[in-house]
């Protein structure tokens, strides 16, 4: 068979799949039409939302969502609350935020940074915490005007994992950090990076801290998640003394997947408290 | 009138009035905004010639259970279904994932629209706060009923496997006061029913009415199927007649357990009016699976 011919059958065989893909029913449906329609179905695009692809910077892309209120922004410009890893959970913070802007609440932005192929861990994070502080703020700020000291950071297990080591490597990035089931694939890694933040903060070398909300299933899958997610909490609290401010819940009749859901409204209340 | 009066005077109009906002992008707009997996939205016509925007998540593996799956029907779906759709997908591998979300709107990208204001209740309001909305179109509460447990019901039921007998409610605020109404004239209507800082006192003297006929139906054993309920609000409502009055019918129906009413209460710590239904979404796909 000669390359052009090859090339040939190759784009027949992708129209047939294509028109095969086009015509058959979606997931879980018949195709039965309905008189009562004024509408053909189409999936739903969520209002007052954007997604764009951007580069890291670092030779990767990242996909980007971002919920924002209308009209005009406060004089002091809008807080932003990041979710990492916000393929599943960046709609119901959208709607929530939606939602409270109806009363004249909700006056922020969320933005979400879909999946990190290849996970979060250490250099991971922080090439992604680079990329958030540099051309991400810097494109979000070219869209509207936001309040720089009210940023705050969510992210759900590994994704919590790399909020906490947030806290610990960079404790004055941001305003408010929530790490929801954290589930880090190297344990004393990060236990070594709290040590060397507890340490630091008692010593007097970190002039500006982040507040901290824990939030963990009373049903994790992984017992440890809750466990050391609450011992955490407890091991963090005398900081204050040191000006860290902990709070943490144990969500009862939570799993870890359904821990984000949960988290959205005190999130939300979290990252919003100011001062 | 003074600040806490204005505040409480607004919490309740802003749910009945269309706020005045700038035109925002289309929802429809290709690629412009977030699209959510496994959904679909259409509009459709009810037989009085009202348009619904409609909104479906169902399961992406289309492996739906023998009898079908659970549907749960979400009242104001412009501002709800997305939370729901996005926590039932997280858990598809378990119960609490494997139903079909069906969110009841309509055609606009606000998040409420006035319509709701027809839709949910049964006539102008008595509460002296809000006489002033009674300008506005009201009292279509049992066409709406027929609309959802008729045409709507049997257009999900051609498009997706659904289990008849497992069909849940949820709404929250007028959507509430709509869901205790729906529990008093089709009993047997939903399996489960979640009112959300139901607003029963938008009709105070009716619902009481309503519910003194409908307890005594049951006591009587004249209703042989009765729908679940479970009753959430805000500790923080700012109405607080919407935090008082569905603890208070929570309590009133606990003893008719006795004749086979189930009714639980949560009043959530920290949440005010707006933030109830999206602090209830696990709770609530928590409610409608679990049973048997």
């Amino acid at each position: 068979m000669n390359a052009a011919r090859a090339m040939r059958t190759r784009s027949a065989r992708t129209l047939i799949a294509l028109a095969a893909v086009l015509t058959a029913a979606p997931a879980g449906t018949r195709p039965l039409p309905s008189p009562a329609f004024t509408s053909p179905p189409s999936p739903y695009v969520m209002p007052a939302t954007q997604v764009w692809n951007m580069s890291s910077g670092a030779g990767e892309t990242r996909r980007i969502f971002l919920s924002h209120p209308t009209g005009d922004a406060p004089e002091d410009g809008y807080p932003v609350l990041y979710l990492l890893d916000a393929d599943g959970s960046f709609a119901a913070f959208a709607e929530t935020r939606r939602t409270l802007e109806w009363r004249k609440d909700g006056q922020m932005l969320i933005v979400g940074i879909g999946a990190i192929p290849g996970g979060m861990q250490g250099r991971q994070v922080d090439r992604l915490l680079d990329f958030i502080a540099g051309p991400l703020q810097a494109e979000i700020a070219r869209r509207f005007r936001i309040d720089r000291r009210r940023q705050s950071l969510f992210g759900h297990s590994a994704a919590g994992a790399a909020a906490l080591r947030t806290l610990y490597t960079r404790p004055d990035a941001f305003h408010a950090i929530v790490a929801a089931s954290p589930a880090p694939a190297d344990v004393s890694a990060l236990l070594a990076e709290e040590r060397a933040f507890a340490a630091k903060l008692r010593d007097g070398g970190i002039d500006k801290v982040s507040r901290l909300l824990m939030v963990a299933a009373d049903r994790e899958e992984l017992t440890t998640v809750s466990q050391d997610a609450h011992a955490l909490a407890r091991r963090l609290a005398p900081l204050s003394a040191y000006g860290l401010r902990v709070r943490s819940h144990a969500y009862a009749g939570e799993n870890h997947r359904s821990v984000p859901a949960r988290a959205v409204t005190d999130t939300i209340r979290f990252a919003l408290t100011w001062p | 009138m003074n600040r806490s009066c204005r505040r409480l005077v607004f919490a309740m109009a802003l749910l009945a009035t269309p706020a005045v906002l700038p035109a925002q992008p289309t929802a429809s707009t290709p690629g412009a905004g977030f699209t959510l997996p496994s959904t679909h939205i259409w509009d459709m016509a009810a037989p009085n010639g009202e348009i619904y925007r409609i909104f479906v998540s169902f399961p992406a593996d289309g492996r739906a259970p023998p009898g079908g799956y659970p549907v749960l029907y979400v009242l104001d779906g412009n501002s709800a279904f997305a939370g729901f759709a996005e926590a039932r997908r997280a858990q598809e591998g378990d119960p609490e994932g494997r139903s079909i979300i069906v969110g009841v709107g309509y055609p606009t990208d606000q998040p409420y629209d006035l319509r709701r204001n027809y839709d949910l209740t049964g006539g102008p309001t008595e509460l002296g706060a809000y006489v002033k909305t009674n300008s506005r179109r009201n009292g279509g509460w049992d066409l709406f009923l027929d609309f959802l447990v008729g045409p709507l019901r049997q257009e999900i039921g051609r498009r997706y496997s659904i289990d008849p007998a497992r069909q849940a409610l949820f709404g929250h605020s007028l959507g509430g006061l709509f869901a205790i109404h729906s529990l008093y004239r089709r009993p047997d209507a939903f399996e489960a029913i979640i009112a959300a800082s139901a607003a029963t006192s938008w009709h105070d003297r009716r619902m009481q009415r309503e519910e003194r006929d409908f307890v005594v139906r049951l006591q009587a054993g004249k209703i042989p199927r009765v729908a679940r309920v479970m009753m959430v609000q805000g500790e923080r409502e700012e109405d607080l007649l919407d935090r008082w009055d569905p603890e208070d019918f929570a309590e009133r129906m606990m003893p008719l357990s006795a004749h086979g009413l189930r009714i639980t209460s949560e009043t959530y710590v920290g949440e005010g009016h707006m933030t109830v239904p999206n602090r209830a979404v696990t709770d609530t796909l928590r409610f409608v699976a679990t049973h048997r």
